[in-house]
């Protein structure tokens, strides 16, 4: 192969171009939560001033001490991770199962169902609130970790998404399989599902995020502080007219950790299908 | 393979299991253990609630108080939720902002227990009347008057004293914008920062003069001679550059602090604001009275405060009229909720020491005393379920004649509307 | 040949149990709703009352108007950035991968009550953007307060906050592109931009489609930019049909009509997720 001399200049100046615009969008996306990681360092009063304030100061662990003694960080942190994680296994596990079939079989009632998970996804949340609130009133299940869970286990945006991500799929090498005898779980568990790590880790990010922001059904379906998840018991913190920002920015940021760490952990899944063939 | 379909198997199960353990205490209305009570209210009254029931289980050992901690906006959509829903999953009693009491009043009536036959009404008497007037339909008390927020002009005396302006000899609505043309001249701020989201000062100034957005027969009083004083008032200030708009809470908070505009209008509860998110402007700030739109006319109104209503399907009705009846009513438990941040509405406290006492953030001024005198001055306003629209169309119409719309059209507009909207 | 016709209801069941229980239900009873009107605490039959209203309803129709306004630029531009984003990302030339991904992402996580107190403050009229665009002799841009710049602003608050998300999910999708595919492409003489059109952009289809929808589907029920910045304002400028919905459930305490709307809602998004899907040919 011939070696080419490429002009150094030509090659900084590419590189230029793709580094600097990114670090710019980089600096945007980032400024908001850096913003909101020095208010939680900071007293309250230092909240409003006019530029921000940027500089991290002393008071992180008062507003931590000040916030655990409001809202009891332990027994809120972990009702958000459990609520979070099981959801996540579970949507996952059922939603996957669900897309899998409407993607790669042909039976009677596939458009119709279809179709009905498709609408579901388009009726605003405002409007199904209140009946399904009852619906776990009169059922004696309020405040409890099957209301925070149960409901969105059938999640149709994620049925949606890993659909269309099988629909990649080729079917060649399901038809390969079930000639050599395999079994359709078999099939799915050990050939299709391998392949879809990235898909799946999206997915599941996708989930994971959902919930753990959640915050109009948590509101309405608890009824006690030990069963509030972050956002509930972070907007608890909003007075009428007197709200300690730093508590609140502290509990923000603890609020956020778990997300990033389900994101950086996942995240290597999106490397996997880069070395090599994602299929085969 | 099996282990991921054991692994889901375990995660049902715990699923299910957990369906019926939930929480330490009950949030159901089933099991009530004998006298515990449980009550939603937000942050500041935590503590206050807390001490209450300590106190009062010294003579009513069986007393179990539950004090849900949630934000205002919050308890409106939970108590919302229940009600709709024909009661369910409401506590036995709620701190709710008084401004929306006669809006659940008139829609879910028997959802509220009716104070007034469970003897209140001997209590009237130590409350302002306008305070009541906002908790009673058809002459029946449906919720106990806790905290207020009386109105009054919080200055910042540095820039006035700058400007040469003297805030006690402001008297009415004319020295306001007089005063606020010589601070604009010599110091460049504003006069006026309002929120633009909200309605708060046009409802301050509608009450000021006794209205409210609906008179007795249900018709919107916007378009009236007082809506167009109001609406005038704030051309006025907009027309020479000094209003200043902040979009949301936070942002006028942010124009306190920052010392853009040299008074704002608020409850008392402002104080506790102030002495929180500012505490480098302390010796700064004063407080005057409204001015008034004529001489001689109220400088009186009430922004805020919030009562206690006891919802119907409590289990525990008795026990939590006991507990709140002697919370509200007794002058200790009064001082203890002032000493908290709150502005009480219960006459007999405004004797307390507490009222007196010089407040270093206000210059050593006795500023609670100030507001604790006001208190039987506001006038009454009619509440109605479709206050919530009216507002919204105020915002518009404040909106418009800010940026020079004529007033009377403005409101004959913001009128149609309403009435269309409420049909 | 599926030996068990079975297999596919299998595959199903726990999904549709579950929908059937927590979502047709509530759905039905909703709708129900929508037929009816709150009357001295009693909800009672009054037909199609609720939307006839509708139509004559000033405040949906300019909601209406603004949330399709904010769908046709918020969308399109969301979603190409996302796209070049995604491309850039899985470019060889790049290192730092992670760095970039995990910022870009950063805006998804970020607490919305967080963001919009840090938004208000910094699109005020006397603001810290103001301030910078001053640097430049622009003069100050009413952000919130002007009609046209408050629709800009929730545009600007969305796209900043769901383009990474977006490109999350694009990324995945192009990780899952054999790269023999784009070899056989260089030995063929294509350049980066040919190989960006003919090969990725087809490839990603699917996933362009559903990102496209789930856009659509979130733009249309818009409620927290709205909320949380302007409340609707100025003048109703930013009312979006969910903040609509939101409000006459629970400000106005009329859930009739809330229903009403929510399901003219619906319908209007299933004819557009409809058109989407007939022109990009999917089953």
């Amino acid at each position: 192969m011939q070696m080419t001399n490429r002009q150094p200049k030509g090659h900084l100046m590419n590189k230029f171009m793709l580094y600097i615009p990114l670090f710019i969008m980089w600096v945007v996306s980032i400024f908001p939560f850096y913003w909101m990681f020095v208010g939680s360092t900071n007293h309250t009063s230092k909240m409003f001033t006019n530029p921000p304030t940027l500089v991290f100061g002393d008071q992180l662990l008062t507003n931590v001490k000040n916030l655990n003694a409001s809202i009891g960080i332990g027994r809120v942190l972990f009702n958000s991770l459990f609520v979070s994680l099981v959801y996540v296994v579970l949507a996952l596990f059922v939603c996957t199962l669900a897309a899998y079939a409407l993607s790669k079989f042909q039976f009677k009632g596939r458009k119709f169902i279809f179709l009905m998970f498709m609408l579901s996804m388009m009726i605003p949340y405002q409007a199904t609130i209140i009946p399904l609130f009852q619906l776990l009133s009169n059922a004696h299940l309020l405040n409890t970790y099957f209301a925070l869970i149960a409901p969105q286990i059938c999640y149709p945006f994620a049925i949606f998404l890993m659909r269309q991500n099988f629909l990649s799929f080729p079917t060649s090498l399901i038809e390969a399989a079930r000639i050599d005898g395999a079994g359709e779980f078999r099939i799915f568990f050990k050939i299709v599902l391998p392949s879809m790590k990235p898909a799946l880790a999206a997915t599941a990010i996708y989930l994971f995020m959902m919930q753990w922001n959640n915050f109009m059904w948590p509101l309405i379906a608890t009824t006690s502080s030990e069963m509030y998840t972050f956002p509930v018991a972070l907007s608890s913190l909003i007075g009428f007219s007197i709200i300690d920002y730093g508590q609140v920015m502290a509990g923000i940021t603890i609020a956020t950790i778990p997300i990033i760490i389900f994101f950086l952990v996942l995240q290597k899944q999106f490397i996997a299908g880069m070395l090599g063939s994602a299929v085969k | 393979m099996k282990k991921l379909f054991s692994l889901v198997f375990i995660l049902i199960f715990s699923l299910v299991f957990s369906g019926c353990s939930g929480g330490s205490s009950s949030g159901s209305n089933k099991e009530k253990t004998g006298g515990e009570v449980t009550i939603w209210a937000t942050n500041i009254n935590v503590p206050v609630l807390k001490k209450a029931a300590e106190e009062y289980k010294k003579d009513h050992p069986d007393f179990q108080l539950n004090v849900v901690e949630m934000a205002n906006d919050d308890i409106r959509s939970k108590v919302i939720t229940g009600l709709q829903a024909g009661g369910q999953g409401l506590p036995d009693a709620a701190l709710l902002v008084d401004d929306g009491i006669q809006g659940y009043l008139d829609k879910f009536e028997e959802s509220f227990v009716n104070l007034s036959d469970k003897g209140f009404d001997d209590h009237a008497k130590d409350f302002p009347k306008y305070k009541l007037d906002s908790v009673t339909k058809d002459g029946k008390i449906y919720a106990m008057p806790f905290d207020a927020g009386p109105v009054g002009v919080f200055y910042r005396k540095d820039i006035f004293e700058k400007a040469g302006v003297d805030g006690t000899k402001i008297e009415n609505w004319d020295d306001f914008l007089a005063a606020g043309e010589k601070i604009k001249e010599k110091t460049g701020a504003a006069m006026l920062s309002y929120d633009t989201n909200d309605s708060t000062v046009y409802t301050i100034l509608l009450s000021q003069q006794g209205l409210g957005y609906f008179d007795e027969n249900g018709n919107t009083t916007l378009g009236s001679a007082e809506s167009i004083k109001v609406s005038t008032l704030l051309q006025d200030l907009a027309k020479n550059d000094l209003l200043l708009g902040t979009p949301g809470w936070n942002a006028w908070v942010a124009s306190l602090s920052e010392g853009k505009t040299a008074t704002a209008i608020a409850g008392a509860w402002l104080i506790g604001t102030l002495q929180q998110q500012m505490p480098d402007l302390a010796g700064k700030w004063d407080v005057m009275m409204l001015p008034a739109f004529e001489n001689g006319g109220s400088r009186y109104a009430n922004q805020g405060g919030s009562s206690f209503a006891i919802f119907s399907q409590s289990k525990n009705i008795d026990e939590t009229y006991k507990f709140l009846e002697y919370f509200t009513t007794n002058f200790e438990m009064q001082e203890l909720a002032m000493e908290g941040g709150l502005f009480p509405s219960y006459l007999p406290v405004y004797e307390s020491e507490l009222f007196s006492k010089p407040v270093q953030y206000f210059n050593n001024q006795p500023v609670w005393k100030v507001f604790a005198d006001a208190m039987d001055k506001i006038p009454s306003v009619q509440y109605s379920e479709n206050d919530a629209v009216a507002r919204d169309e105020v915002i518009k119409a404040q909106a418009e004649v800010v940026n020079g719309t004529d007033v009377k059209d403005s409101l004959e507009k913001a009128k149609n509307r309403v009435e269309n909207r409420i049909k | 040949m599926v030996r068990n016709k079975q297999i596919p209801y299998i595959f199903l069941a726990p999904a549709l149990l579950l929908f059937v229980c927590f979502t047709i239900y509530p759905t039905l009873a909703s709708f129900i709703l929508s037929f009816q009107t709150l009357q001295d605490g009693e909800y009672i039959f009054a037909g199609f009352k609720n939307y006839v209203r509708l139509l004559n309803d000033t405040v949906f129709l300019k909601a209406l108007m603004n949330t399709f306004i904010i769908l046709i630029i918020q969308v399109p531009i969301m979603l190409i950035l996302a796209l070049i984003l995604a491309n850039a990302l899985n470019s060889q030339l790049l290192k730092f991968r992670g760095f970039f991904r995990v910022g870009f992402f950063m805006p998804a996580v970020t607490s919305l009550v967080a963001y919009s107190i840090l938004f208000s403050i910094m699109l005020q009229d006397s603001g810290i953007i103001n301030q910078f665009l001053s640097i430049f002799g622009i003069d100050k841009i009413k952000w919130l307060s002007d009609p046209f710049w408050a629709k800009v602003s929730i545009i600007l608050a969305m796209t900043w906050r769901w383009t990474g998300y977006n490109m999350v999910i694009y990324l995945a999708a192009m990780q899952n592109i054999p790269e023999e595919i784009y070899e056989a492409a260089s030995i063929d003489g294509a350049g980066k931009i040919r190989k960006f059109f003919n090969i990725t952009i087809p490839q990603l289809k699917p996933v362009i489609l559903f990102t496209a929808i789930i856009s659509t589907i979130s733009t249309l029920q818009l409620f927290d930019e709205p909320y949380n910045l302007t409340k609707g304002g100025p003048a109703d400028a930013t009312m979006t049909l969910g903040l609509y919905i939101y409000l006459n459930g629970f400000e106005y305490f009329d859930f009739g009509y809330a229903s009403a709307i929510a399901y003219v809602v619906v319908i209007m998004v299933a004819i557009l997720s409809y058109l989407q899907l007939k022109v990009t040919g999917d089953e």
